[in-house]
């Protein structure tokens, strides 16, 4: 047993897309430590949603061992896995994926039902500055108002492990920045966050970066010297 | 807990926000069990209404025909389990201060058997002068309590102020006599009088009610009765005579309305409630992923979605139920009241009204849930994919070659999509059947009843008025109506079959009708009668195992000579299963031949000589119509729910089509495909489905409402079912008018597919 916090050794992710095999991930090994700001990135097609879904529980690799804080969350039952994406794991999609008929807080406590969180969903939602939006539906919200929804969401779980599948991919370079100003945070708090995106310039403020290509890695850099996340844009 | 609650927001709010959609499942759901419980609640509330009228007011369990006295009275109240015995002298007048109005004067001393239910007015004493007149008549008439109307039966006068409207249980349905079918309330009812009102030397009776102790007994109790009783003529059943037979009928008849219907109208609700929430699901397939990314259960999840259709199956069924009950049910009811005469008639439920509800509610549950079990065991990482069409290319292979090959693109695009998706197909073709079924049921009945109709009054009775003879009417009288009127004449008597040891209550009709009367073959062709034997309708000889060749055994009632007479051949007639010879052959037995009917194909002006009434057989028409008018309310009803139910079902089915083509008609759009072409191709495959469901719903109604027809009508009936062609286009052209119209209407959607979003593809 390592002391990664996230471990992926030689998994691999086959799919059948019609009567095609395809492999969207080929025997990756990847090593996280706690806290780490990960970015992965990757063309189209590379295996990085594929490699955050398995990470996150909602998809389980073909073959391989994956570990999550100590945990082989690989051999996990669809039950264990539930109750993992419940307590360990928050996930931020490019879409935001809010419910359209919940209120900005509603969504947030929404979370409330399926994991033992000791957070208070005001207080979440005024460190993402959205306090004054509470009652809000997200269709009154801005994009990147609405992806800051989807992030209190995600850290209302107090999660050891934030995915974020192309964060800001729907907004725009300025409410891009304030988004993972968000996400920079929970790093700096012990949270592990995970990044997929096509962005190259996200990757200049991350502590790693993780090159995908064709399912497998291509390069993996630690990044010394982060940008301040005030200096990328794009 | 605090999430919990937030997921029954999210019902509620999705509840509001697609309205139109949660409200069709709850308007199928209501329409399924409104319909049932209401067909169920009017057949249990005439049953139980029935029974509790005959309970509370006494009926009778036999009565014994023939010309007796109180000492006869006397003799059968000794016979052992027999409770009472009361007679009466049935007799019919003419009401002389109406025209052409006729009632049936009831003579009785006591009336503890068949007791009134008094409407309005003073209960019934012998020692009261006035009438006691049937209420329905008096309605009818316009005759009020305090009047006095006029009477004549045969030949003795009466002037008689009515001191009661009432009702009888043994009157519950009453027509004069066996020529009427239903019940014409306006133009003939019945009366009550006190014995008193007749000279001592007319007090007999012509009936003698007999309450039993035990219905077990009533057979023992007949053979008592006709064995050691002398003046008794015949003794019968009660609830064998046309008064409770036709109303258990009715009754019966509902029994298998409800099955069929109910059961249509439930399975189609529960298929739009499957199409319905598979669109609902299916456009919430994304949160169905984020839920699971949330960490929430497959369970919790499902039971989210089950709870959607929980509270709209809860509110439609309760609904449903109370409507059902409440209107529906009464609304059938009052429109057997027109006909039937029952004190304090009502509505009634059973557990079967619950279960079904029940039933319902879990049904839509269980749909709801499979529908949902699909979404919710997928892998959240799948589930929140842009959804692409399956496509399994080796079972398409065919499609690409031979005459495939010259179809057009439109033709093999919805061969192949058919092929992909057989189950949406097939609901699809489902529903319309279902609704292609009530059309052709809700129409096939109408035909069905016009064309016993013209059996019965064009086919079969052919002439214009029918001379009913007086029982006293001389063999001068005779002769001369035979001469001023015609030669074509009847006579029906009344007889007993013995089949093994039972005693089966028949009638010979003795025809010298010539064309005036047909019989019919087993093709309702008109068949030459021979003069050495007799003839048996099919189905009386099918129910009770008769072929030609056969000797029948019987005997007239009130003569003890049983006849032993050979089947020479099988004739059908729709509404009396019974037997036919004729005159010749009746003579040759040793009767002499007294018609009790003349036919005649000419207007008539007065009643001759002889003649108690003359009935026309266009007001015998009227009646029958009247019937169809209230048959053609509960028709339409049947025909507007089935168009509901089939729009709402293709309209389910097209936009379930359209989300899993959104794909396909983006990538359609992009290439430049014009938003008529696509919608073009879509049109197609609706009425495609359609077609499928016209082939197979219309030998489908036809033979439901053969069945029905076969179940449902009493024994003494027998009918073919009749679908016209204008039946089979109507059912036909709405259907696809239905299909045609909904599908153009969903077509509207094409204009407003996004193709940037529908097509952003995975990576």
């Amino acid at each position: 047993m390592s002391n990664n916090f996230v471990e992926l050794k030689n998994v691999s992710r086959e799919y059948l897309i019609g009567e095609q095999e395809y492999k969207a991930l080929n025997k990756v090994n990847i090593n996280i430590n706690r806290g780490e700001f990960v970015v992965i990135l990757g063309p189209s097609g590379a295996g990085k949603s594929t490699l955050l879904n398995i990470l996150g529980g909602m998809d389980s690799p073909t073959s391989g061992e994956v570990f999550v804080d100590g945990h082989e969350i690989s051999k996990y039952s669809a039950k264990q896995l539930t109750n993992y994406r419940a307590n360990k794991v928050g996930f931020i999609f490019q879409f935001y994926n809010i419910m359209p008929t919940l209120t900005v807080e509603e969504n947030v406590r929404l979370v409330e039902d399926v994991s033992e969180t000791d957070k208070d969903a005001s207080a979440v939602l005024k460190s993402v500055g959205l306090a004054k939006h509470a009652r809000k539906f997200p269709n009154e919200l801005s994009g990147g108002e609405q992806q800051r929804v989807s992030i209190a969401r995600a850290v209302m779980k107090n999660p050891a492990l934030l995915l974020c599948d192309e964060p800001t991919g729907a907004l725009d370079s300025k409410t891009g920045v304030e988004v993972l100003k968000l996400l920079r945070q929970q790093a700096d708090e012990n949270t592990t966050v995970i990044v997929v995106t096509h962005n190259a310039q996200i990757a200049e403020i991350a502590d790693r970066v993780i090159y995908l290509k064709n399912g497998q890695i291509e390069r993996d850099i630690v990044n010394k010297k982060p940008k301040a996340i005030d200096e990328v844009s794009w | 807990m605090a999430g919990r609650n937030m997921l029954r927001r999210k019902m509620l709010r999705d509840v509001r926000k697609n309205f139109s959609q949660f409200i069709t499942i709850l308007l199928m759901l209501l329409v399924g069990t409104l319909v049932f419980s209401g067909i169920k609640s009017y057949m249990i509330g005439m049953q139980v209404s029935g029974d509790e009228y005959y309970a509370t007011n006494n009926l009778q369990d036999l009565d014994a025909f023939g010309k007796m006295s109180d000492a006869t009275v006397d003799k059968i109240e000794k016979i052992e389990h027999v409770n009472r015995a009361e007679g009466k002298l049935s007799t019919m007048a003419s009401v002389t201060s109406l025209s052409e109005r006729d009632l049936q004067l009831n003579f009785i001393k006591t009336n503890e058997i068949s007791r009134m239910h008094v409407v309005e007015g003073e209960n019934f004493d012998v020692e009261k002068d006035g009438i006691w007149l049937d209420e329905y008549f008096a309605r009818e008439n316009k005759i009020a309590l305090g009047d006095t109307i006029e009477l004549d039966a045969n030949g003795m006068a009466f002037s008689k102020k009515v001191v009661g409207l009432i009702y009888t249980p043994d009157h519950v349905a009453y027509v004069k006599d066996e020529t009427e079918i239903f019940p014409a309330h306006d133009k003939y009812g019945y009366a009550y009088l006190s014995q008193n009102e007749l000279p001592e030397t007319m007090r007999f009776y012509s009936s003698i009610m007999v309450d039993v102790d035990d219905e077990a007994n009533r057979n023992a109790i007949k053979t008592a009765i006709t064995d050691t009783v002398d003046g008794v003529v015949s003794v019968v059943f009660t609830k064998d005579q046309y008064s409770a037979a036709s109303y258990q009928g009715e009754i019966d008849e509902g029994k298998t309305y409800v099955g069929i219907f109910s059961g249509l109208f439930i399975a189609i609700a529960l298929l739009c409630t499957v199409t319905t929430m598979a669109r609902i699901v299916r456009k919430d397939r994304t949160q169905i992923g984020v839920m699971k990314a949330l960490g929430f259960s497959d369970a919790r999840i499902a039971w989210h979605y089950i709870s959607y259709a929980l509270f709209l199956s809860l509110i439609g069924v309760a609904l449903g139920l109370a409507l059902g009950i409440a209107f529906f049910g009464k609304v059938f009811i009052d429109m057997e009241t027109v006909f039937f005469e029952v004190a304090n008639i009502h509505t009634g439920i059973d557990a079967s009204v619950w279960v079904m509800g029940v039933l319902t509610i879990a049904a839509t549950c269980l749909t709801c849930y499979l529908v949902v079990r699909g979404y919710v065991r997928q892998p959240a990482a799948e589930i929140l994919r842009v959804e692409r069409p399956k496509v399994k290319s080796r079972s398409l292979r065919f499609t690409t070659s031979g005459l495939f090959r010259k179809l057009s693109f439109s033709a093999r695009w919805n061969i192949r999509d058919i092929l992909r998706n057989k189950a949406r197909t097939i609901t699809g073709v489902f529903g319309v059947v279902g609704c292609m079924v009530l059309l052709v049921c809700g129409f096939g009945i109408l035909d069905t009843v016009n064309g016993y109709i013209d059996l019965e009054l064009s086919e079969i009775n052919n002439y214009k008025n029918r001379l009913n003879i007086s029982e006293e009417a001389t063999s001068e009288q005779i002769e001369k109506l035979y001469a001023d009127y015609s030669h074509d004449s009847s006579k029906t008597l009344g007889i007993e079959v013995k089949k093994d040891d039972e005693l089966l209550v028949k009638s010979i009709f003795v025809t010298d009708a010539g064309d005036s009367v047909r019989t019919m073959d087993k093709k309702w062709q008109k068949m030459e009668l021979a003069d050495d034997g007799v003839y048996v309708t099919q189905k009386f000889a099918e129910l009770e195992g008769y072929a030609v060749g056969d000797e029948i055994e019987w005997h007239i009632f009130g003569d003890s000579t049983y006849y032993r007479t050979k089947i020479i051949g099988l004739n059908r007639d729709p509404q009396n299963q019974a037997l036919t010879m004729t005159r010749k052959m009746y003579e040759s037995l040793g009767f002499e031949y007294m018609p009790d009917a003349i036919y005649v194909d000419h207007e008539i002006e007065g009643t001759p000589e002889g003649v108690d009434s003359v009935q026309e057989i266009d007001s015998i028409r009227e009646g029958m119509e009247q019937m169809l008018d209230t048959m053609m309310t509960m028709v339409v009803m049947l025909i507007v729910f089935a168009a509901l139910l089939g729009a709402i079902i293709i309209y389910n089915m097209g936009v379930l089509s359209f989300a899993e083509k959104d794909y396909q008609f983006s990538t359609l759009k992009v290439l430049g495909f014009s938003d008529q072409k696509i919608g073009r191709i879509f049109i197609q495959q609706n009425l495609w489905i359609a077609t499928a469901a016209i082939i197979v719903g219309l030998p489908a109604g036809y033979g439901i409402v053969d069945y029905i027809f076969r179940e449902a009508i009493e024994e003494s009936y027998d009918f073919s079912i009749t679908i016209t062609l204008l039946t089979c286009l109507l059912s036909t052209i709405g259907t696809f008018f239905v299909s045609l119209v909904v599908s153009a209407w969903l077509t509207r959607r094409v204009a407003k597919i996004d193709m940037v979003k529908s097509l952003k593809a995975n990576e």
